[in-house]
């Protein structure tokens, strides 16, 4: 027997949010909500085109479903009992979902915050005095490893993955340095100025009042700050963002 | 005299030439107050929102106006070469609706410059200083549209069996389009991305050094291609919506037709599309890294996911209408649809990567569970390496399908034929799989490499398919047998509504990508040299935005559907106003007055009945779905920074010095526009180290005359032209005072040397700019005016010397 196309639809839109919201958590962290939704609305979208581009699919589709709404003479009992129900349903999920959204919340709002603000004009021109020598590279380095592990390592971990003792406690977590997406994808002059003027340094869009990065400058000196910067980079591998090629070999 | 008889008269012409000219002066008659009103405000609005509107759908009546022509000529072209009298019947229709258009975007363009005269007066001022002469080109410009466009449209029967004099004018009516782009764009482009201009340049060498900034030539290119693009777009929903009224078959076939070339148009201008804005993104960053953050990370990054949902909805949109191409007017249909269910997942799949943002929209205890604010598989997916990776398989996707359309139909019967069917095959998972490859390693890579080097190889990889396939499939196809002829004016009615709705998302990307440009700017309506410092100044939130988008999408939707409607069915020979998009509601006003008899006149043309409401609803639906996602993104406001003044009991140590020196030389000094320390764009020295090796008598010297030592420099052992030369920092119209001017030596000193400026040498400065007025009383009477120091110290070194020496105590 075949499958009408409407089961096939409702299945597959059954499944993807199966998939989403119970197969995701199997691999790896779960989804937020509202990716899930997004992801949703997606797969609707395109079974939507899907159905409509053929004319026989377009028929199969939407002409049951229009003849359900419309009803007619002749209908079994159960035909009629389950229009009724549906038309009861519609408005009662979306009044729960009003209800929910009433309801006294002890969740705190959602955090809309700039992750990568633009910085102010005066950090574009911070500039690492020791980037360029290469014979004392490594000793730079292990003085940036002490300064990490006797300050950092708290909150961004001893793997550098953001995950220090602390980090279960705060709300914004510690950046995860380990990540491709992180510090690689940033200019060094960026990352000295979020560790020089911390959290309170954010711009209002960034919620500063959010972060519990301190104002490093401080506690370090400047030499301190730009040899643990190196040492973030030396540890994860990765390479600040530049704009000049074969600055680096 | 009758009215045709004053129009043909030279001397009427002639004045109003004059006339138009003259009003460029009076521009500045305008902005000049006497009570020096740098704004003023309108209320319930606000100016800013008026302007925003008014300069949006502006735009877009001159982007439909400039995009349409280029297609037109080769439509026009393509049915000499054929012979085929449909291109050319096609060509002219489209012509008819440019002019249809032509005074509602003069219009609107005066609406929209009087606006910006009377609320930003001190920004037109300083325009008007910088680019006058360039307005003068611009009218000239302006009149040379005009009239290529009225003789091209007006000739079109009359010049039939001359042809190549009618493609001629066609040419120029390109040229003036194209040359009106480039004019005001780089007005626009100079306000993103400004250049130092000295007072010593001639008003001519000061309009060009403005008009050649950094980002005008790829806003120009990102311009003219989003003109063909919403062309062709919009070519295609009039066609949708002649054709969902066509009543006849011959009208359904001609508008069916119609609307599949106005989307093949628009889907052409599309795929390189991309290119174009990654190329203008890239000249930002290399610009101002700052301002490339404020755009790509930081308070208009989540833009760029509302971005990315229009660009999404062209890309399925346009292949949509192109499956229900395949579906309806082929026969071979039922063969392509696995074919399509591959596409559509591809594309959908591309999309909603495409569309995960890097930090998720998520509440504390999601992101709890998460780990952050990223998630560990889909913060994958939030950077550049993965978008340009599936927009690139987008292109692709869309590229297959229409060589699918291409195809469909027709049996190649060439030797080669299986050879070439295998070839594309071959090539075409090959360059998905290298495509794909480079977006993997793009993560391992340091970013330069991966901007320069890897991107730049997936697009030729996607460019090499397309010139590679397409020539193949043509030779192959010529000599093709057709199983059927495609069949016309039978594709059903949601494929029009496509065409539609794909209109409405181009002319909602272009509004957004519009306030993206100027949003870019933040405070500053020309960055880094003149501030907005009036209500305004901050940058709303993206629901607002969104919602501004959305309002002048659908003032111009209204606009053009009333537009076209007027052109079509109401042609009374006694209206000039014809093509004037209120004609409409005169025509009503004055049919209110005859009787009923001459008001059921038979339509001149016979045109196809629009059905407008429907059309309207549906439209409307999308722009509230799309307001409604708007509102989803996090909702900001950027305020512009608080103001510093220089405060000397704050300075206390050397080290307060420099930071106070840092913070002016990348903000009111405007060092850093030109000037980088460590990595930087190479427009002037770089000054990194400098400290080391510059005397702070010499960095004095530098900064209140420029040119004393820069020639010394630069001009031995080969000659460099700078056009742009640096300009006399103490002076207007940057005019830094001595104290600022000593914290400026501080920074440049600590960049590899030895701070030798302290700040008990501040307090003993004048507070203002050293240019005394003449009538102030001189407290001191043994301390000359500064004026005098300057002129006599340029002329004599030696005084110059002494001048420094006295001003800074020399530790020798």
């Amino acid at each position: 027997m075949r499958i009408p196309l409407i089961a096939k639809a409702l299945g597959l839109e059954i499944g993807a949010y199966l998939l989403l919201k119970l197969g995701m958590p199997l691999i790896t962290s779960p989804l937020p909500s509202s990716v899930i939704f997004m992801y949703m609305t997606l797969v609707t979208i395109s079974i939507v085109l899907y159905v409509s581009i053929y004319e026989d699919d377009y028929n199969n589709f939407f002409v049951p479903i229009a003849a359900f709404i419309r009803g007619g003479k002749g209908e079994s009992a159960a035909r009629k009992l389950s229009r009724a129900a549906v038309f009861i349903l519609i408005p009662l999920f979306f009044g729960f979902r009003s209800y929910q959204g009433i309801q006294i919340n002890f969740e705190p709002p959602f955090p809309q915050r700039v992750i990568h603000p633009a910085p102010p004009g005066s950090a574009a021109g911070f500039m690492n005095p020791y980037g360029d020598d290469k014979n004392h590279r490594e000793e730079y380095i292990q003085e940036g490893r002490k300064v990490f592990y006797e300050n950092c390592v708290f909150c961004h971990g001893d793997k550098l993955d953001g995950k220090g003792f602390f980090a279960e406690a705060l709300n914004v977590k510690p950046a995860n340095f380990a990540d491709a997406t992180t510090i690689s994808m940033l200019q060094e002059s960026f990352v000295f100025w979020r560790v020089k003027t911390g959290g309170i340094g954010l711009p209002e869009e960034s919620t500063p009042w959010d972060s519990a990065m301190p104002r490093w400058e401080l506690i370090l000196s400047e030499e301190e700050r730009w040899k643990a910067i190196m040492f973030l980079y030396d540890y994860t591998g990765f390479k600040p963002r530049t704009w000049e090629l074969g600055s680096d070999e | 005299m009758t009215m045709n008889k004053i129009i043909k008269r030279p001397v009427v012409w002639a004045t109003c030439l004059i006339a138009l000219f003259l009003c460029i002066p009076s521009t500045s008659v305008f902005a000049e107050l006497p009570g020096g009103v740098s704004y003023r405000d309108i209320g319930s609005i606000g100016s800013r929102n008026l302007v925003w509107l008014l300069a949006q759908v502006h735009i877009l009546f001159g982007a439909f106006l400039l995009g349409v022509p280029m297609f037109i000529i080769v439509i026009e072209i393509m049915g000499i070469k054929t012979g085929e009298q449909r291109y050319d019947k096609l060509a002219h229709e489209f012509a008819d609706l440019i002019v249809a258009v032509f005074a509602t975007t003069a219009t609107l363009g005066i609406f929209f410059l009087f606006s910006l005269l009377v609320f930003y007066p001190e920004l037109m001022e300083v325009m008007a200083f910088t680019f006058k002469p360039l307005y003068y080109v611009y009218l000239f410009l302006f009149l040379a549209e005009t009239a290529s466009i009225y003789v091209y449209w007006s000739k079109w029967e009359a010049w039939q069996n001359r042809k190549g004099l009618h493609v001629f004018w066609g040419f120029m009516l390109n040229l003036a389009g194209l040359a009106l782009v480039f004019l005001p764009s780089g007005f626009l482009a100079y306000q993103a991305s400004p250049v130092v201009l000295s007072p010593e340049l001639t008003p001519l060498m000061r309009a060009w050094t403005a008009l050649n900034n950094p980002t005008w030539i790829p806003v120009v290119i990102h311009r003219v291609v989003g003109n063909l693009i919403l062309g062709g777009f919009v070519c295609g929903a009039y066609a949708g919506v002649a054709y969902l009224g066509a009543k006849t078959k011959e009208e359904k076939e001609h508008y069916d037709w119609m609307g599949y070339i106005g989307n093949f148009i628009g889907v052409f201008g599309l795929l390189p599309m991309p290119f174009a804005g990654y190329y203008l993104m890239r000249e930002v960053y290399q610009y101002n890294q700052q301002m490339g953050i404020t755009l790509m990370g930081g308070i208009l990054s989540w833009l760029f996911i509302l971005q990315a949902v229009l660009i999404g909805v062209l890309f399925v949109g346009s292949n949509y209408y192109f499956w229900q191409g395949i579906a309806f007017r082929t026969q071979s249909a039922p063969k392509y649809k696995g074919a399509i269910i591959a596409m559509l997942v591809v594309l959908v799949g591309s999309f909603s990567v495409w569309l995960t943002p890097h930090s998720l929209v998520a509440s504390v205890s999601e992101a709890r569970a998460m780990g952050g604010a990223h998630h560990p598989l889909l913060g994958v997916f939030g950077v550049m390496s993965a978008k340009l990776t599936v927009v690139n398989l987008m292109i692709v996707t869309t590229f297959i399908c229409f060589i699918l359309y291409w195809r469909a139909d027709k049996v190649v019967t060439v030797k080669w034929g299986k050879a070439a069917n295998i070839f594309t095959v071959l090539l075409i998972t090959a360059a998905v799989i290298f495509i794909i490859w480079l977006g993997v390693y793009g993560y391992f890579v340091p970013s330069v490499y991966r901007v320069n080097v890897l991107s730049v190889a997936q697009v030729l990889a996607v460019l090499f398919v397309m010139f590679t396939i397409t020539p193949l499939t043509a030779l192959a196809l010529r000599s093709a047998k057709l199983t059927q002829k495609m069949k016309w004016g039978v594709m059903p009615k949601r494929s029009q509504y496509a065409l539609v709705i794909n209109a409405v998302f181009v002319v909602l990307t272009m509004a957004l990508m519009g306030y993206a440009r100027s949003a870019s700017r933040v405070h500053w309506h020309i960055y880094g040299v003149l501030e907005d410092t009036s209500a305004y100044a901050y940058t709303p939130t993206l629901g607002l935005a969104s919602l501004l988008f959305v309002v002048s999408t659908a003032i111009f939707c209204v606009m053009v559907g009333i537009v076209f409607w007027t052109s079509h069915t109401i042609r009374h020979s006694r209206f000039s106003t014809r093509y004037f998009f209120l004609a409409p509601v005169f025509m009503w006003f004055c049919d209110l007055f005859e009787d009923k008899e001459r008001k059921r006149l038979p339509k001149e043309t016979g045109g196809p009945r629009f059905v407008m409401l429907k059309v309207t609803a549906v439209v409307g639906i999308f722009l509230l779905c799309y307001t409604y996602v708007g509102y989803q993104v996090p909702q900001k406001i950027g305020f512009p920074p608080e103001k510093k003044e220089l405060d000397l009991t704050k300075i206390k140590t050397q080290d307060d010095m420099v930071q106070v020196g840092q913070d002016i030389f990348y903000s009111k000094g405007q060092c850093a526009l030109c000037h980088s320390i460590g990595e930087g764009h190479g427009r002037c020295p770089n000054l990194a180290g400098v400290g080391a090796r510059l005397t702070r008598e010499f960095i004095y010297e530098t900064l209140i005359d420029p040119k004393a030592y820069v020639k010394l420099d630069y001009h031995s052992p080969e000659p460099i032209n700078y056009a742009a030369e640096m300009p006399t920092i103490n002076k207007a119209p940057i005019g830094l005072s001595e104290q600022e001017l000593m914290t400026i030596i501080a920074f440049v000193q600590s960049n590899g040397g030895e701070v030798t400026v302290t700040p008990d040498e501040l307090r003993t400065l004048p507070k203002g700019e050293l240019e005394l007025p003449p009538h102030q009383p001189i407290v001191e009477p043994e301390v000359q005016p500064a004026e005098q120091i300057e002129e006599e110290s340029l002329a004599n070194p030696e005084k110059l010397a002494m001048a420094i020496s006295g001003v800074f105590n020399r530790k020798e």
